[in-house]
């Protein structure tokens, strides 16, 4: 029996209903998230900081508030799960690194203090891949992230601590971030619904910085009305974070559950060529198909450039890495290696400052943050920042334009959020550019700048989970949602 | 990419590598940059770059006033410093 009376797979927004109403406490809530933890965390290495005192504090504050006859907020007593790249206020925050594996922040990102603001129960860190670096959780510092339904298998990357804690129902929600693919991919390889906003759409402030042109937070869910709920608590303008667009968030949960009858949906060739696993394929079709029953139109579309986004990508990306990694110096915070590293590192000709900063980084950064420094900084170095950055930045205006085109004719474009079901552990480790290869469907929507999310649609015969992505123009999540209920209801 | 590149580019990006890492990074991005020449093929001519997902336009408008609001405190910028020397951030020598 848990002390709230609630099963693990209670949604998002009937737990809040039940905490709102007084029926279930949130001090019971938090009790029953912190058991669950600890009977699978050990397994699964969902969470790399829990924040038991912090959370019965949190829980007890939301009682009395209803005691005092207060009202709640959305996300009373729903525990949500961080993703630990989020900056949390006297929570240590290590970007799955040890650079910042001892790093704790002065402030909360604004995302964060939406939630606390909304009444959520915040129960800790979760694992990730190393600066959000990765497709499979394998570059974290910590260990990697256990997929739930095989752990045998990855739950996915860079957010996949997030997807587990959602996929195990450890938490009913979680929030990730998502550069490439860091929160669909996860969903995907998990089961759960995974959503990332329209570039702008979430405050940025205190997400510690990959590729701020392409970086963007979103909710993981149990379902798609309680990550359409998560998302309407953290959208919107921030005054501190200039690339959030002033435009208020939209009524993201009204529209779920709306009727799809009429709508237009478009099916990239390119999206469902050579690498895409049948069972996955026959997964995506049948739901495509059980959409059309419902009166969707179904249309083919071209998105002509898909296959140059995974080298668009990894140029764009790195390039903004080298740049944004350049802050971890070992002067304001985070790792610094002095003495023998630093005597021999080949830096000490320069200062003793230089070859602190060297050994510093060379210690503190893992081979995967490495390698895309080391390849950000050669895209953009003198001589060749033409042939590759500029080149790149051209051809992400190709992407675009494709996608502005086919939303002339559709109102959203449905395809395989993956080529596979979750790979196993190891598998890919040793061949990066295979590892990147397969991102190759959610990095165009990325590159755009464009919403999307992953929901789960039928699994494997072996039972892993498939995602299905849905692509929608600029601010129009609300289109996107209402497809994901509808695929979700099939 | 050879080893001379990689030590270039390593040290541009303050990083100090062992022998052993620029053997194994030469050869990867190596690969990776052979991959990421295809763009080369693709007519790009009078395509402007997209910098931003966002049309700048969007970005004028939410500018906030420049006016000074309070920040950090001293004390919690230094909170999380390696080392701290008579209020302030301490780095090793620079100038000789």
């Amino acid at each position: 029996m848990t002390a709230s009376g609630l099963s693990k797979t209670v949604s998002v927004v009937e737990l809040a209903d039940r905490v709102r109403r007084g029926e279930t406490s949130a001090v019971a809530v938090a009790h029953d998230t912190l058991s669950r933890i600890d009977q699978d965390n050990g397994n699964l290495n969902a969470f790399l900081t829990v924040t038991r005192d912090e959370l019965l504090e949190q829980a007890h504050a939301i009682d009395e508030k209803r005691a005092r006859g207060q009202a709640l907020g959305p996300l009373a007593g729903v525990p949500i799960a961080l993703k630990d790249a989020l900056c949390t206020r006297g929570v240590r925050t290590t970007c799955g690194s040890k650079m910042l594996a001892s790093y704790v922040p002065p402030y909360d990102a604004t995302a964060v203090s939406r939630l606390r603001a909304a009444d959520a129960l915040l129960p800790g860190k979760t694992n990730m891949d190393e600066f959000a670096m990765g497709s499979s959780n394998e570059t974290s510092a910590f260990g990697p992230a256990r997929n739930p339904h095989d752990r045998e298998r990855t739950p996915g990357g860079s957010s996949g601590g997030s997807a587990v804690a959602v996929a195990s129902g450890m938490t009913p929600a979680s929030l990730g971030s998502d550069t490439g693919g860091s929160i669909r991919q996860p969903a995907s390889f998990t089961g759960a619904v995974g959503v990332k906003p329209t570039y702008g759409r979430v405050s940025r402030f205190g997400l510690v910085a990959f590729a701020s042109s392409l970086d963007q937070i979103g909710p993981f869910a149990s379902d798609v009305r309680g990550a359409a709920r998560v998302l309407g608590v953290i959208a919107g303008a921030d005054d501190r974070d200039a690339t959030c667009l002033p435009a208020p968030g939209d009524d993201y949960e009204g529209a779920c559950g709306k009727a799809v009858r009429g709508l237009r949906i478009g099916v990239p060739e390119e999206y469902f060529g050579s690498g895409l696993d049948p069972e996955v394929e026959g997964s995506v079709r049948a739901a495509i198909a059980r959409l059309e029953s419902d009166g969707v139109m179904i249309k083919k579309v071209h998105l002509a450039h898909t296959r140059h986004a995974v080298a668009t990508y990894y140029v764009i990306a790195t390039a903004e890495a080298s740049s944004n990694l350049a802050r971890f110096d070992g002067v304001r915070y985070g790792l610094r290696v002095m003495g023998s590293a630093a005597a021999n590192s080949k830096h000490s000709q320069g200062s003793a400052l230089r070859a602190m900063i060297g050994a510093t980084r060379d210690a503190g950064f893992g081979s995967e943050v490495k390698r895309r420094i080391l390849l950000g900084t050669f895209v953009l170095s003198a001589g060749y920042y033409d042939a590759y950055y500029l080149k790149a930045q051209k051809v992400r205006t190709l992407i675009r334009r494709d996608f502005d085109k086919a939303f002339g004719e559709v109102d959203a474009i449905v395809c395989p959020t993956y080529p596979t079901p979750a790979f196993r552990l190891g598998e890919k480790t040793s061949d990066p550019l295979a590892m990147y290869l397969s991102d190759v469907y959610t990095l165009p929507a990325s590159l755009a700048g464009l919403p999307a999310m992953s929901v789960p649609c039928a699994p494997t015969k072996a039972g892993l989970p498939v995602g299905l992505q849905i692509i929608a123009p600029a601010l129009k999540e609300t289109t996107m949602f209402a497809l994901a209920s509808a695929v979700e209801g099939q | 990419m050879d080893k001379a590149q990689i030590r270039h580019i390593a040290e541009l990006a303050e990083l100090s590598l062992s022998s052993e890492e620029e053997e194994h990074l030469a050869t990867e991005i190596g690969a990776i940059l052979t991959y990421v020449a295809e763009l080369e093929a693709l007519d790009t001519t009078n395509v402007p770059p997209t910098t931003h997902a966002i049309r700048a336009a969007a970005l004028e408008q939410s500018l906030r006033p420049d006016e000074v609001r309070p920040g950090l405190s001293h004390d919690d910028a230094l909170a999380q410093a390696p080392k701290v020397l008579r209020d302030g951030f301490s780095v090793p020598s620079f100038v000789e």
